[in-house]
């Protein structure tokens, strides 16, 4: 479907961002750009403009400068400190509630490997039936909701 | 220890359950700052911390 004006129709955006989804959760990393245009019969520029629509609805977020997706809430498409392991993948979590996160979003069992941020020892959680077996551990959120968008790396 | 919130890990698994349930499917499309003001309030989340000064429509994560 490729396009024809500089507007990127809402449905195709939307679709694109369920295809970046499905590829993580069956790889633990986003597609490859040139997959995406393969897959939706687009050309570079056309993926490139449906990328930074989905960058600026949040629906995922760009390496500055690049087309490589950098998060995808909850899942990291780089090595993090917070590693799930689930459907007998690992993935990386951006942060402690995304660790969390992640088995939410697969409605799947997993164990997380983390370590605390003030001490470096190691911290596991594990999920199952979707059931986070009984822990003292908590989670510190630093940066307000309201300035979450001014560095979601640092977020 | 900075500033911020600290939540129990319990509480933010109920958070990410309400927050990625649906993060899979086809059908989501985001969510508001409103909607996700809803989610906090359903967890008892009400402190300044977690609420949102911005556009009530402003794309949230």
């Amino acid at each position: 479907m490729p396009l024809s004006s500089s507007h990127t129709p809402p449905d195709l955006i939307w679709q694109v961002r369920a295809f970046i989804y499905r590829s993580f959760a069956e790889t633990a990393q986003p597609p490859d750009p040139q997959s995406v245009a393969r897959h939706f019969q687009l050309g570079p520029d056309e993926v490139a403009q449906v990328y930074r629509e989905l960058d600026q609805h949040h629906a995922f977020f760009l390496e500055p400068g690049t087309l490589d997706i950098r998060i995808a809430n909850p899942f990291s498409a780089i090595p993090t400190d917070f590693v799930v392991e689930a459907n007998g993948k690992r993935y990386w979590a951006n942060c402690g509630w995304d660790a969390l996160g992640i088995p939410a979003a697969l409605h799947a069992d997993a164990r997380i490997n983390a370590a605390c941020a003030y001490s470096g020892e190691p911290i596991t959680f594990h999920v199952q039936n979707g059931q986070l077996d009984p822990t003292s551990a908590v989670v510190h959120f630093v940066v307000p909701f309201a300035r979450w968008y001014e560095d979601m790396i640092f977020t | 220890m900075a500033p911020g919130e600290v939540l129990p890990a319990a509480q933010v698994w109920t958070l990410s359950q309400r927050w990625y349930d649906n993060r899979l499917s086809e059908a989501y499309q985001g969510r508001t700052a409103a909607q996700v003001e809803e989610i906090f309030r359903s967890l008892g989340m009400t402190s300044a911390f977690w609420q949102y000064t911005g556009p009530a429509d402003a794309p949230q994560k």
